[in-house]
């Protein structure tokens, strides 16, 4: 389902016979080659792909041309499921994948897709609990990564739907109150979308995200520092790929652990101008972005603990 | 699991007619100044030797990003590619001579391989213009004549509502106008606007049209500002914001309301109507606008913006 190519299938064919890119690229092409078309920056010549198809025992014609369309009908619909998701809007995203449903394929990738898109609707609609909702992401990882959990995934090129799963686990557990699991999953994930192969700016937006949840996660664990470092990662990826949509969210994440270690008397009261900065551009971000729910709780947040009010 | 997804492999052409005939396009309007239709018959029937490029270019012009298709590429196509690739790389090194023999190189390679390939030389040789500090005027002509390669109509009438266009199209295009603006050609250049945007209000609907609206919005915004048109110009600002929500990216959206912003100003200044209310609206929008371009590191922008929320809101709290 979705999002796998060809670099995906090198890849994993790859993985599978447990080689490494050097043995598989020795006189067929250079490792550097190979390591772009796996993770796809370039498509691979027919010659080099048959023969690197080959020395892998695959049949080489019945992938030849155009791979990733396999499942072209419903690639639009799973973006606009994933787009309800991130919206909050439960309902909606299970109407769309009734109708993914009626028309998906019976591959494993299929299958995962499936697993974890019916339990994150149900889980999110009260229908199951956290530990039924792990359950049921751990069986959908498995199908690709069936020795999930026992080894690193550090090095592991993760597709789309593949991280998405490992989100979804550590968000169920912080939302168990499991903040330690949660962040060593989501820092394994990290070093993993280095190697993943998906276009720029998805793994951009994947990574900020992240930050994101890791620096809520640090500072509900009192881990302040760290969380306020995780945040300036966060920050300093949009500013230079110019992404929005997580950025107020940051912000306010950074000003609040700050505001926590000046509570705390770790640092001084003057940091609290930072804090005002911080949480105005969130403001201002949220606005311009029209978020109104931000919007709204931002102005409400400033006016209560800064006692500011903004236009 | 392999051999699931071999099994279920698709061909590109079959991509192509699904959305084609999703978006009720006919044939003849998709591949209007790239191939025949009986090519494109053939493509969507399966056959397998096309040129890449021509592919890419169908698929753009459906909105697709032709990456989210990948191609095995045949000798030609592989080549051609990994030359496209040097040359772009070549311009952005700033490498004049090399960027040069290789757009040469990549001419004669592709003589006769179809219209998008012309139109990649016709745009390199344009940056390379730019590059040389050459005429503007010769750089416009180089992109014109790199819009004709796919999109005919353009040298007639700047004709393009007949057709589907792809954002490489679009941008071509976007290109020319801003050139002409920028040498103060604002006949031509109006004429060119006002049919960039009958064409995105048609095209409304394609996804991709919202990215390239956004775009469209500031040119347009500032270019009617300049005339004085200013409920035309605010009109368009407010599409523009309309369209950017739901968006990810921050480019042109602070540029968006800082237009709209002077626009308000423009309006109501001075007037009975320049009430509280709307100058709390527009200092909003400036403030919102300063952010953006704070963040973004354009800084000459937002100093803009400070001095001008200084000297005539007497703003000193600025974020």
């Amino acid at each position: 389902m979705g999002r796998y190519r060809l670099g995906d299938i090198i890849r994993m064919t790859r993985k599978s016979l447990s080689i490494t890119q050097e043995q598989l690229s020795e006189d067929i092409c250079s490792v550097e080659t190979l390591s772009r078309i796996e993770t796809g920056k370039q498509n691979p010549s027919r010659d080099v792909y048959e023969l690197l198809m080959e020395r892998m025992g695959r049949i080489r014609e019945r992938a030849y041309s155009i791979l990733s369309v396999s499942d072209f009908k419903v690639l639009e619909k799973m973006q606009a499921f994933e787009e309800a998701i991130q919206s909050y809007d439960f309902q909606r995203a299970e109407k769309i994948l009734k109708e993914i449903l009626k028309k998906q394929g019976d591959t494993n990738l299929d299958k995962q897709f499936k697993i974890r898109a019916v339990s994150l609707v149900n889980y999110r609609l009260g229908r199951i609990s956290t530990d039924e909702f792990l359950d049921e992401l751990q069986k959908a990882i498995r199908l690709t990564i069936p020795k999930y959990g026992n080894i690193s995934l550090k090095n592991w090129p993760l597709t789309y739907n593949e991280a998405n799963i490992i989100l979804n686990i550590s968000t169920a557990y912080a939302e168990k109150n499991e903040y330690q699991k949660a962040v060593e999953i989501l820092e394994e994930a990290y070093g993993a979308l280095n190697q993943s192969y998906m276009d720029v700016e998805l793994r951009n937006t994947f990574q900020v995200f992240i930050l994101n949840n890791l620096s809520k996660w640090y500072g509900l664990m009192g881990n302040h520092q760290k969380a306020i470092d995780v945040t300036l990662q966060g920050i300093k990826i949009c500013k230079e790929c110019k992404i929005g949509n997580v950025l107020p969210n940051l912000l306010y994440n950074y000003a609040w652990n700050k505001r926590r270690l000046i509570d705390e008397g770790v640092l001084s009261q003057e940091y609290k101008r930072e804090c005002i900065r911080a949480i105005k551009q969130a403001y201002y971000i949220s606005c311009a972005m029209q978020y109104p729910y931000g919007e709204q709780f931002l102005k409400q947040h400033l006016s209560k603990y800064y006692n500011i009010n903004v236009i | 699991m392999i051999r699931d997804m071999e099994v279920q492999n698709n061909n590109i052409g079959t991509a192509i007619q699904y959305f084609r005939e999703t978006y009720h396009i006919s044939q003849s309007k998709l591949c209007k100044g790239i191939c025949s239709v009986s090519t494109l018959s053939r493509i969507e029937a399966g056959e397998r030797n096309v040129d890449a490029l021509i592919l890419e270019t169908l698929l753009e012009r459906l909105g697709k990003v032709p990456h989210q298709f990948e191609l095995i590429l045949t000798d030609f196509d592989y080549n051609a590619y990994m030359c496209r690739e040097e040359i772009k790389k070549k311009i952005n090194q700033k490498d004049i001579e090399g960027a040069r023999k290789l757009i040469d190189e990549y001419d004669k390679l592709t003589t006769d391989k179809g219209t998008p390939h012309k139109q990649f030389t016709m745009v390199s040789r344009a940056l390379l213009n730019e590059l040389e500090g050459g005429d503007p005027r010769t750089n416009i002509n180089l992109l014109i004549e790199a819009i004709c390669c796919t999109v005919p109509d353009f040298n007639t009438n700047n004709e393009i509502t007949d057709y589907y266009l792809s954002v490489t199209e679009l941008n071509i295009i976007l290109d020319i106008l801003q050139k002409l603006i920028a040498l103060g050609m604002d006949d031509v250049a109006d004429k060119v606007l006002n049919q960039v945007l009958d064409y995105l209000y048609r095209h409304r609907q394609m996804a991709h049209i919202r990215n390239i609206y956004i775009k469209v919005a500031v040119i347009a915004g500032n270019f009617f500002m300049k005339h004085d048109k200013i409920d035309q110009a605010l009109e368009i600002c407010d599409n523009g914001i309309k369209m950017y929500k739901g968006s990810r990216r921050m480019d042109y959206i602070g540029d968006l309301y800082y237009i709209k912003a002077i626009l308000l100003e423009k309006k109501f200044d001075k007037t009975t109507e320049w009430e509280e209310s709307r100058k709390k609206e527009c200092l909003k929008l400036y403030l919102q606008a300063y952010c953006i371009f704070d963040f973004c590191g354009e800084s000459s922008k937002a100093e803009n913006i400070r001095n001008h929320l200084r000297e005539v809101y007497e703003w000193e709290d600025i974020v």
